[in-house]
């Protein structure tokens, strides 16, 4: 089980809907003390505010999200983890599976709480 | 209680769609299958199937035909194609939901169609019959297109549709140029096009090639 440290936002912003919402339920679920939402990922650009500081998951890292977000994990359009702001989490991107884009969104967090 | 069948191939978004489902309590999934194969051999009885149409061994309409022989089909997919919807209906799902959707709709639709009810109604269901008809149709005829042009005349027709020149396409599929024109004649006759821009919508219409 994963270990998120608590209060790190979340955003959910790949494609299609419902795998983005499925996704957002599953981190959420299993780590109720993170703020986890979905959001359309063509309305990005407009919620800054929701962005920044935080860990974003897409399909495509826009200027925005790299700017703006601490960190973010790229997925493929099959929802596989494909590469990551921390390097590291990027090298353990050849698993596919729900577990290993989990495992991946912890791996980020735990970096990023350690620059904190 | 309604027990699950999910079909669909990408890993993580069939994990993440059983973890929600798993949730709700009145559902229990109880197999998963990420190929047509696999769907077709699961031993758990199950109420209602999930199913993706895109599946790498198959799937479509066939698998539809096969699932529904066992119990209730909602199609989940990525198309937005009326043809292929209407074909998964005709082939006897009982409701066809975007993957677009919101996960409260995908779960809304089991719901319905566990308790017997339909997604569309029998007037809806007309219009999609029809629309089934119409699609074969087409898929008929771009099928019998494409079995018109030769696999050399294909070759030369997916160049074009890559944006290269009559010469660039010579060069590429190591041809002279009049060898090029003369497939390209062929080409617009066998498609009936007046032009080589005729022929191109003609051909990506029809699947016979495919534009990045």
């Amino acid at each position: 089980m994963s270990h998120l440290r608590d209060g790190i936002r979340i955003v959910v912003a790949s494609e299609p809907r419902s795998y983005r919402e499925a996704l957002a339920g599953v981190l959420a679920a299993r780590h109720p003390g993170s703020h986890v939402v979905a959001a359309d990922p063509s309305d990005i650009h407009r919620m800054p505010e929701a962005v920044a500081g935080a860990l974003v998951l897409g399909n495509e890292i826009t200027g925005c999200i790299s700017e703006l977000a601490a960190g973010w994990i790229q997925l493929t359009p099959e929802g596989a983890m494909l590469t990551s702001s921390v390097p590291d989490v990027e090298a353990m991107a050849m698993p596919s599976g729900l577990d290993a884009v989990v495992r991946a969104v912890d791996s980020v967090c735990t970096a990023l709480a350690q620059v904190r | 209680m309604t027990d699950l069948l999910l079909v669909e191939d990408h890993a993580a978004f069939r994990q993440a769609l059983a973890f929600m489902l798993d949730r709700e309590p009145d559902f229990t999934v109880v197999a998963q299958a990420e190929t047509a194969a696999q769907a077709a051999a699961a031993d758990s009885s199950w109420d209602v199937a999930l199913a993706d149409l895109s599946l790498p061994d198959g799937g479509g309409a066939s698998l539809v035909e096969a699932l529904a022989e066992r119990g209730t089909v909602v199609v989940l997919t990525a198309s937005a194609s009326a043809g292929e919807h209407a074909a998964a209906y005709e082939a006897g799902a009982a409701g066809v939901v975007s993957k677009a959707a919101a996960m409260s709709d995908i779960i809304d639709a089991l719901r319905t169609v566990a308790s017997g009810e339909s997604l569309v109604a029998p007037e809806e269901l007309v219009e999609i019959l029809r629309e089934a008809r119409r699609y074969r149709q087409r898929k008929r005829e771009s099928e019998e297109l494409k079995q018109r042009l030769t696999p050399r005349e294909r070759e030369v027709l997916q160049a074009l549709a890559d944006g290269k020149s009559n010469r660039e396409i010579a060069n590429a599929l190591f041809i002279s140029v009049e060898t090029q024109r003369t497939h390209m004649v062929n080409i617009l006759n066998k498609l009936g096009a007046h032009s080589q821009l005729q022929a191109l919508v003609v051909a990506v219409r029809n699947g016979i090639v495919t534009v990045e």
